[in-house]
């Protein structure tokens, strides 16, 4: 178990590398440089200063040539600086990284909070009203685009109702609309997932053979059908992790959440190499890492696998 | 019940005796009438069909209504009439050639509306073709020749999985929009492009584990000893087999790409405008939310309606096509 | 009095292609510690009969819409919920074909059988633990201290069947219904199986019931047999009786289809011709009549009765026009189906087999 863990951490260096090719050499392929007058915004530099900059960055090299000095920084954990604010990278990253990280997990757990439930129900109550409204919902969730929710929860609970602030995430009450609105996507999918699970588990043999021992439908149901729904929900939260972080760019974004999201789509515009790379890398990281809690999740939670014969 | 044949003879005798045997008499049903049979008995499924073929319908006439005039040019500017409202809301600014209102350069929405139909659509075919065309044929190489293909196609599957979707399409649109590549048929090529290299890595995956399920099943066995070419397997035997979960993979592709374009399009990456599409659209109308919320209220709808339609028929058509899912 | 009586049980699913009869008026009744074969080919209905007994059936699609199950004095089919439950694992427990599905993979079978234990006899964890270790060394699983914690994939095929009959005998029920307990087996496995079935019910005095569609596994187990076709019980008799003697040309069907290692390797096997019926829409008359080699108008008409075939030697009875001493009928009362074929050996073999049986077995209280 241990030696495979190490295996699979291993096998993300190179896909790693990788992913720091393609980014790097796409980023690069953009026309034009991150010192000009389009990605400095209104900072119009003096053509001197913008090709004294790009020399101080290397930017005048050959790709290749920038991508083994950015290879060899970064091994050393030298990530550079922004070139928009001059900032160390990996101070920017270190500001961002807690507040993505606390609207992703609280979203999670809200996610999880209603789908589970919900989704146990619907399973129990197949084809009946409670079941049909939970899959509408499921749909509904999975469908209409994340940012569309957004901008009708602003307009609904913010600029109507003036119940709930939408732009910052200074308090609370700050918290609220960011987090409901991503959860609502991973909600979505769980309560199906859980749902489906939970039917096929109570199609087994083994229940029928609970109910011919004479426990009560109530012992069957916990005791024997979610024990074993679980183990494939539990393992999909992880890769459902991968959605989270994709969201959080949107809602960070729309909600002006200081997160990383936010500076990503930023640095990409800016052509802002440095904060690129970083931030990548970081996001294909920890997506590896979601996508193999998989296996270990499973590893932990099934018999079968936990007690090799 | 059983039909009686009155063929003479020896032959005559045995297919009576048969026919009467077969007192099983219901009628037999091929697996795809089968499918389509608990397809149609799915509500939300043909509702969503129905949406479906009527916006395809929809975006085919474009053309059409154009050249007869009834459809308004969509890019034609009114600053003065701007900001009009649907002719529904009875405000005072609503004027009937409007009928939907208009956006902030007074372009006529419902134009605007009628035409991004059919960029959603292109958007969402034309990507998912080239899926499932490259998609499919790796998936069928890779599963059944096995051997660097294959390995090729994991390793690639892995990096591509490191790479969440929309992040990988956020930075390929945005760097290479500005490119000559991005210039075709205004950004169109590109964010098909982009859509198909990004999702096809799915597809293959999908297909290859079916053909490693299927490849070691008997007929195929069969088919390889009375020695069929390679090629002809995979036609003939693999891919008729593969094509239930393609379908489904193919049905909720579609708005997943339409999603896609709209995302983009909302974060200023996607459509370059003045083409319209419902993503461009409510980039635009969030500018002026505060002022109206219409202009981004009904693209908006559009979008989850299409999207839901799709949606609802690709979840019945993952029931109707699954077989185990005897009720 | 008998354990169990069941009378005129009908089952029936409703599907979207219509009304399937599954068990359409069964009767018979079974003597305590008694065991009966219940034969037939796949989809005759006899699996649905035993759920029917514990009220298994799911209730969409499948109903039971007439009958009396008298279990032990009491109709099972008038209890409430409750008490249905009460006797479940408890007085009448069953041990299903596949051990491999039929366990839950993700509980330990110290917890699967201790549930049983826990629910109806009260035990504590410590009792109940006690317990399953007495059951697991009963049925022959070796090294039952250190095994009892396992899960249901760390044990073969053979052990988790013996481990499901543990879970059958934990509250010593009365009745245990087998559903084709030997069917997922290796033959040699099988063998075993079935022997620990004979001794348990003999040291315990349990009544089996034992499904299969394999004449072999019933000849060396019951006392009698049943033979069912099409939702209907079709013959009823000793053992002994039907293998020597059988009367319903389905039975005589199934006994001469079996493939003999002493036969010569030229002879043609002998399958019985066509398919079973439709469920749905059966036909009229008697329902085996399509396939039946002994066939008369009459049996195209009117469905036979389950009547007792005159001059036969023990109690036994047979749902065709052939044996029944009606106008019209009784033509097969004086037909021995196995000297007509020239199957003396058979007999022979079969004769002394059960002989040996019935002089070590004592059957009832």
């Amino acid at each position: 178990m241990l030696r495979y863990t190490i295996r699979r951490l291993l096998l993300l260096i190179p896909t790693m590398f990788f992913v720091a090719v393609i980014v790097f050499f796409l980023a690069h392929a953009a026309p034009g440089s991150p010192f000009d007058a389009k990605a400095q915004g209104d900072k119009n530099l003096p053509t001197a200063t913008i090709t004294r900059l790009e020399d101080h960055y290397g930017l005048n090299r050959p790709v290749t040539e920038q991508f083994v000095l950015y290879m060899e920084s970064a091994l050393r954990f030298d990530f550079g600086d922004s070139f928009r604010s001059g900032r160390p990278v990996a101070d920017i990253i270190g500001d961002g990284f807690p507040v993505s990280a606390q609207l992703g997990v609280q979203a999670l757990l809200v996610a999880l909070a209603f789908a589970l439930p919900l989704g146990v129900i619907s399973a129990l109550k197949q084809n009946t009203m409670v079941d049909y409204s939970s899959l509408f919902f499921a749909t509904i969730g999975t469908t209409i685009p994340s940012f569309v929710v957004s901008i009708f929860a602003i307009y609904f609970f913010g600029v109507t109702l003036h119940l709930l602030p939408f732009v910052g995430w200074s308090t609370p009450s700050h918290w609220i609309l960011p987090t409901a609105v991503l959860a609502l996507g991973p909600m979505a999918f769980l309560t199906r997932i859980t749902r489906a699970s939970m039917l096929e588990a109570i199609r087994q043999d083994y229940v029928r053979t609970a109910r011919a021992k004479g426990l009560r439908e109530q012992v069957v149901i916990v005791a024997h059908v979610m024990k074993n729904a679980m183990i494939p929900i539990a393992t999909i939260v992880g890769p459902a992790t991968a959605g989270l972080i994709t969201g959080s760019i949107i809602i960070e974004g729309i909600f002006s959440v200081p997160g990383i999201g936010r500076q990503f789509l930023q640095s990409i515009l800016a052509r802002d190499y440095p904060m690129i790379m970083a931030v990548f890398l970081l996001y294909a990281f920890l997506i590896s890492v979601a996508n193999l809690s998989v296996d270990l999740v499973y590893g932990m939670l099934d018999p079968r696998i936990k007690v090799a014969k | 019940m059983a039909t009686v044949t009155t063929t003479p003879g020896r032959q005559g005798a045995a297919a009576e005796r048969a026919a009467e045997l077969n007192v099983l008499v219901r009628k037999q049903r091929s697996l795809w009438q089968d499918a389509w049979y608990r397809l149609v008995r799915n509500k939300a499924a043909v509702v969503g069909m129905i949406i479906v073929v009527l916006f395809m319908a929809l975006a085919a006439t474009v053309p059409f209504m154009t050249q007869l005039g009834w459809l308004k040019d969509p890019l034609k500017q009114d600053t003065p009439n701007s900001l009009m409202e649907p002719i529904w809301t009875g405000s005072k600014y609503t004027l009937s050639t409007y009928p939907l209102g208009s956006d902030q350069l007074g372009r006529d929405i419902l134009s605007r509306l009628i035409w991004s139909t059919q960029i959603s659509m292109l958007v969402g075919f034309i990507p998912v073709s080239i899926i499932f065309v490259v998609g499919v044929t790796v998936g069928l190489l890779a599963g059944y020749h096995g051997g660097w293909v294959d390995q090729l196609l994991m390793r690639f599957t892995d990096i591509i999985y490191a790479f969440p979707d929309l992040l990988f399409l956020f930075i390929l649109m945005a760097t290479l929009r500005n490119t000559p590549l991005g210039d075709i048929q205004g950004g169109l090529l590109l964010i098909f492009t982009a859509i198909a290299i990004v999702n096809w890595v799915g597809m293959a995956r999908l297909v290859r584990g079916q053909v490693l399920a299927l490849k070691e099943r008997e007929f195929i066995e069969a088919a390889r000893a009375i020695g069929s070419p390679a090629r002809r397997i995979m036609l003939r035997h693999l891919f008729p087999n593969v094509l239930a979960p393609v379908i489904v993979s193919v049905a909720f592709g579609i708005p997943s790409a339409m999603l896609a374009e709209a995302t983009l399009s909302f974060f200023g990456i996607g459509i370059k405008p003045p083409t319209p599409s419902w993503g461009v659209m409510i980039n635009e109308g969030f500018v002026v939310f505060s002022t109206t919320a219409w202009p981004v209220l009904l693209p908006a709808v559009c979008i989850s309606i299409v999207m839901l339609a799709f949606t609802f028929l690709g979840d019945g058509l993952r029931d109707a096509l699954d077989p185990r899912m005897k009720n | 009095m008998p354990l169990l009586e069941v009378n005129d049980l009908k089952t029936q699913f409703f599907t979207r292609d219509g009304v399937v009869r599954a068990v359409d008026g069964v009767s018979f009744h079974l003597e305590q510690g008694e065991t009966l074969g219940l034969v037939g080919e796949s989809g005759c209905g006899k699996s649905v009969t035993a759920l029917s007994l514990m009220r298994l059936i799911p209730q969409p699609p499948g109903k039971i819409v007439n009958g009396q199950i008298v279990f032990d004095g009491q109709d099972i089919l008038k209890m409430d919920d409750d008490d249905v439950r009460g006797i479940r694992g408890n007085n009448i427990a069953m041990i299903f074909q596949d051990p491999m599905t039929s366990l839950n993979p993700v509980l330990t079978i110290s917890r699967q059988i201790s549930e049983a234990l826990e629910l109806h006899l009260k035990m504590d964890k410590g009792e109940a633990r006690k317990r399953t270790i007495e059951l697991l060394e009963l049925v022959g699983i070796p090294s039952a201290k250190k095994r009892v914690d396992d899960y249901p994939h760390q044990f073969s095929g053979g052990m988790r069947q013996r481990v499901m009959i543990a879970m059958a005998l934990s509250c010593n029920p009365k009745l245990i219904l087998a559903d084709e307990p030997t069917t997922a087996l290796d033959v040699t496995i099988q063998a075993q199986i079935l022997d620990l079935l004979k001794n348990l019910a003999r040291e315990f005095r349990t009544a089996f019931i034992l499904i299969t569609h394999d004449l072999g596994v019933v000849a060396g187990m019951t006392q009698r047999i049943h033979v069912m076709y099409a939702g209907r019980i079709v013959e009823k008799a000793d053992t002994a009786e039907l293998f020597a003697n059988p009367k319903m040309p389905y039975t005589w069907g199934l006994l001469r289809s079996i493939p003999r290692l002493d036969e010569q390797r030229k002879a043609k096997l002998l399958p019985i011709e066509g398919l079973p019926p439709d469920l749905i829409q059966p036909p009229v008359g008697c329902k085996f009549e399509p396939r039946c080699q002994y066939r008369r108008d009459i049996c195209k008409e009117k469905e036979p009765e389950l009547q007792n075939i005159p001059k036969a030697k023990s109690d036994h009875e047979a749902r065709c026009w052939g044996t029944q001493s009606v106008p019209g009928g009784g033509w097969l009362i004086d037909t021995d189906f196995r000297r007509e074929v020239g199957d003396t050996r058979v007999i022979e073999e079969i004769k002394q087999q059960t002989a040996s049986e019935t002089a070590t077995e004592a059957p009832g209280e």
